[in-house]
């Protein structure tokens, strides 16, 4: 007696297709799982034992193998629990199923309780997208799962609260709640409920988060402490454009991997802002684990990930971002296999100029503490080839009494938002045939066509690299940022003044930065 | 010549005898030749020394190791091409002699002729603020322009870039240590004490080799003082060491100039303090100029060019030129948009007018 059902399981953040085998033979009572199973898989045996007993079935006192195909594939976690109790069930003959069901059609993902309670599992976009296309029509899922499986309108999703019903339910076709509830589930608020208009002064620092955020570009702060640089960072998902439907479900994709959407959401609708703490983990940020799980790197994947007191983190796990910077995607390899999560965002950082953090400043009775060497070496613990990779890098100046009692409240984030739309529908229009969005995602072929400098600009780039001694590696950065400049002006062509400014971006670069003092 | 510089070198070399002690030797016996044949008090009672200290010589002289001491040392002269010169060289500069403690021994590394040259004292802070700094490249550059030469300690903050400006004016310039002549302190200026090598001059009292110590800074500064005119004091707290410079200046009736600043300032403290107690008040180089009409230095460069400035160009100047500013404030104060602010900017930075301060902010060039 032998059946056989679909399954799934989670590479990465993609749904991998599985088949589960029911065998029952004679023999002396025996039930294994083969197929690499983990050991939550292994011991769905006793959780699968008692739902079919608690749910008043008897449990065949036979010789049962269950297989996972293919199985040399590891497989981990308990959305195969429903999925081995049907398959014993209808191996054993102990249900029927309405001929009008197709139950090769049919996906079951969830837990069982001991007395036959369905639970809700993690993963399940990544599953019902790679479900839709293995030909799957109807998923059984547990009902804290309805509304992250509904996400998916082509698949006919039915919830269940137990075993029982769900058994009545392939017995006689009929489910009570078959028609769909409302399909959209509630938005998942990633983003804090700030206003820019808060941030008093500071005009120059809007200007520059507004550059970064039209062209999504990688933005380093530094200034001293109480300027403002945290305040300006978490207002930045205020004006980031918001996500597109393909966008949004790579990114619910990741959360639910991540088992982070719990079962009160579905779509995740807005960036998603990240912030860890400073003293994260390599694995913690980029991901990894025995078992795989994404990093914050991958949470933050479509939007920011901020990174504040950038040198208090610890230099190998700064380093770690480089690559997953440059290609958009880590990839985490493992014994048995690789993972790959994709992490496209924008890296915000932000930092005090030194250790005291007053350097640069020359407020009366507080002036900075720090010897030349001691700015260096707190500097330095950022590597050059990381600082590289911010495109903008600004000084936030001192903020005194004044400015901020009196200070003008400046620009709303409506108003901010306004301007990087102008810069986002300029970018659409170019890049409709590239299949990239933003200006930071250039390829340098694409730049070379893309940037292209008159006269006047190219003697002022000559120049200006001349006197300060920029590296080349920050020339392709320097043209991207001047062409979201453009974007924002509303102008084809990059003129001398945009690229004035995304020069002046670039402060760190220069090693004239001490002030004359090396 | 070169026998009373080694007979210093060796007696400099001896513990326990220090440079008052073999001041009254060498002015008693030149060379010390005749030691051998004279007794132990006779020594003591021409040249007041007491017999302990004239056993303490003898002994030393006769040591070999010393002796080997000596030779060591000659040898890493000659191999970095460093010149030691005694109160009877030719180059040993007239001015020096005049203050109460000249150095019996200078170690000279570079180039020599620069001690016959006119040189005023820029010294002070180690942990300038921006204003110092504007301060000491604005007066120094002047100096040059005029033909002065710069003396200073190499030290961290001001003195460095006293020297520093100088020889980025193609100007003359010295650096006294207080220690070995080819000890780099602080280690940070090794790329400055290359240049000063090369076209400049290190002097030192000390032997090579000598480690640095606290108390050979102060003496030091003697010889600053000594070398020069006149000493310039740009920003000094009331503890400072800098001050001790302006006082070796005042005793060896040498001129002293501080630059004054806001009395919020702990940097300026010093020099106000300086100011009050009769030193004389420097805004730009005229005032230091006017003390030495007699040296009638002329300016270099004819007439400054004044760069040109577009009219958007010149809104930016006008504000710069009151104070730093950051961006925020140039937009206030001029009304020219981001873009407009950012290429002028960058254009008069590259013409030099301009320079960015680290904290975001821009000022006007020296």
């Amino acid at each position: 007696m032998y059946a056989q059902l679909k399954g799934f399981t989670i590479l990465g953040i993609e749904g991998y297709p599985l088949l589960i085998e029911i065998d029952i033979a004679s023999g002396l009572p025996y039930f294994q799982i083969v197929g690499l199973p983990d050991s939550a898989i292994r011991e769905a045996k006793d959780r699968v034992r008692s739902a079919i007993s608690n749910s008043g079935f008897k449990f065949p006192l036979n010789r049962i193998t269950i297989n996972l195909a293919p199985a040399n594939l590891k497989k981990e976690g308990t959305s195969f629990d429903l999925a081995i109790g049907i398959g014993l069930l209808l191996a054993s003959q102990l249900i029927k199923v309405q001929p009008s069901l197709d139950i090769s059609k049919i996906l079951f993902i969830a837990e069982l309780s001991l007395d036959g309670t369905l639970q809700p599992v993690t993963g399940i976009l990544p599953v019902m997208i790679a479900a839709l296309n293995c030909g799957i029509e109807k998923v059984i899922v547990a009902k804290e799962n309805y509304r992250e499986a509904v996400i998916i309108k082509e698949l006919d999703i039915l919830d269940f609260d137990n075993l029982r019903n769900v058994i009545k339910y392939l017995e006689s076709g009929e489910h009570a709640n078959i028609d769909n509830k409302a399909a959209e589930g509630e938005i998942i608020e990633l983003q804090p409920k700030d206003d820019f208009i808060d941030v008093k002064g500071q005009q120059q620092a809007k200007r520059v988060i507004e550059i970064a955020a039209a062209g999504m570009h990688n933005l380093l702060l530094v200034g001293p402490p109480g300027s403002g640089k945290s305040m300006l960072a978490k207002r930045i998902p205020t004006i980031t454009p918001d996500l597109s439907f393909a966008e949004q479900l790579e990114v619910t994709k990741i959360y639910s991997v991540a088992g982070l959407l719990k079962h009160k959401a579905s779509l995740i609708k807005s960036r998603p802002f990240r912030s860890p703490h400073h003293t994260i983990s390599t694995i913690g940020l980029i991901g990894g684990g025995s078992i795989p799980r994404p990093g914050e790197i991958s949470l933050a994947h479509r939007g920011i990930l901020f990174l504040d007191e950038l040198p208090e983190f610890n230099r190998l796990v700064l380093e770690g971002l480089r690559q997953p910077i440059e290609d958009g995607e880590v990839h985490i390899s493992r014994a048995r296999a690789a993972y790959q999560y994709p992490s496209k965002f924008m890296l915000v950082g932000a930092m005090n100029p030194c250790k005291c953090g007053f350097y640069g400043t020359d407020i009366p009775n507080r002036g900075c503490i720090c010897t030349l060497p001691e700015v260096m070496r707190y500097r330095n613990r950022l590597s050059g080839p990381l600082i590289d990779r911010f495109d903008l890098h600004i000084e936030i100046p001192w903020t005194d009494f004044e400015k901020i009692r009196d200070g003008k409240a400046g620009r709303s984030s409506a108003q901010m938002k306004e301007t990087v739309f102008r810069a986002i529908n300029m970018q659409l229009k170019r890049f409709e045939d590239s299949g990239i969005t933003f200006n930071s995602e250039m390829t340098p072929k694409l730049v070379k066509s893309v940037c292209k400098l008159d006269s006047e600009s190219e003697l002022l780039l000559k120049k200006t690299f001349n006197h300060y001694g920029f590296s080349g590696r920050s020339l392709d950065r320097i043209l991207k940022v001047s062409r979201t400049i453009a974007d924002i002006e509303n102008s084809e062509q990059i003129k001398p003044e945009h690229l004035a400014e995304a020069l002046n971006y670039r402060v760190l670069d220069s090693k004239k930065d001490t002030g004359g003092l090396e | 010549m070169m026998k009373q510089a080694k007979t210093l070198l060796h007696l400099k070399l001896i513990d326990g005898v220090g440079d008052v002690s073999i001041k009254r030797l060498i002015d008693n016996f030149q060379d010390c030749t005749e030691l051998n044949t004279l007794t132990v008090d006779e020594i003591a009672n021409t040249t007041g020394l007491n017999t302990n200290t004239v056993l303490l010589i003898l002994k030393g002289l006769a040591d070999k190791s010393t002796e080997a001491k000596v030779e060591k040392i000659l040898e890493t002269l000659i191999k970095k091409q460093i010149q030691m010169i005694a109160g009877d060289s030719s180059l040993y500069p007239a001015q020096l002699k005049e203050i109460a403690q000249p150095p019996l021994l200078l170690f000279l590394w570079g180039n020599a002729e620069l001690l016959k040259d006119e040189m005023l004292a820029v010294v002070g802070t180690r942990r300038p603020s921006h204003y110092g700094i504007y301060a000491t490249q604005k007066i120094v550059s002047e100096l040059i322009d005029y033909g002065f030469g710069v003396v200073s300690g190499l030290a961290k903050g001001i003195d460095s870039l006293a020297h520093q400006t100088a020889l980025k004016n193609r100007g003359k310039t010295i650096a006294v240590l207080g220690c070995g002549i080819d000890i780099i302190y602080p280690s940070e200026n090794r790329d400055l004490f290359r240049a000063l090598v090369r076209d400049g001059l290190i002097v030192s009292e000390y032997p090579p080799g000598t480690a640095v110590h606290q108390a050979y800074f102060p003496l030091r500064n003697r010889i600053i003082s000594g070398l020069s005119y006149g000493t310039l004091v740009v920003e000094a707290s009331l503890k400072s060491g800098t001050l001790i410079t302006a006082q070796a200046a005042l005793d060896q009736s040498r001129e002293v100039f501080a630059v004054p600043g806001p009395i919020s300032s702990i940097n300026s403290i010093g020099t106000n303090h300086l100011i009050k107690q009769g030193a004389k008040l420097v805004q730009s180089v005229d005032d230091i100029l006017e003390e030495f009409t007699y040296l009638n230095l002329k300016s270099r460069s004819k007439e400054k060019e004044r760069v040109r400035l577009t009219s958007k160009e010149e809104l930016i100047y006008n504000v710069l030129v009151v104070e730093a500013a950051d961006i925020d404030y140039l937009l206030n104060k001029t009304g020219l948009e981001f873009n407009e602010i950012y290429q002028y900017l960058l254009t008069m930075q590259l013409k030099g007018l301009v320079d960015k301060l680290p904290g975001g902010r821009y000022m006007l060039k020296a």
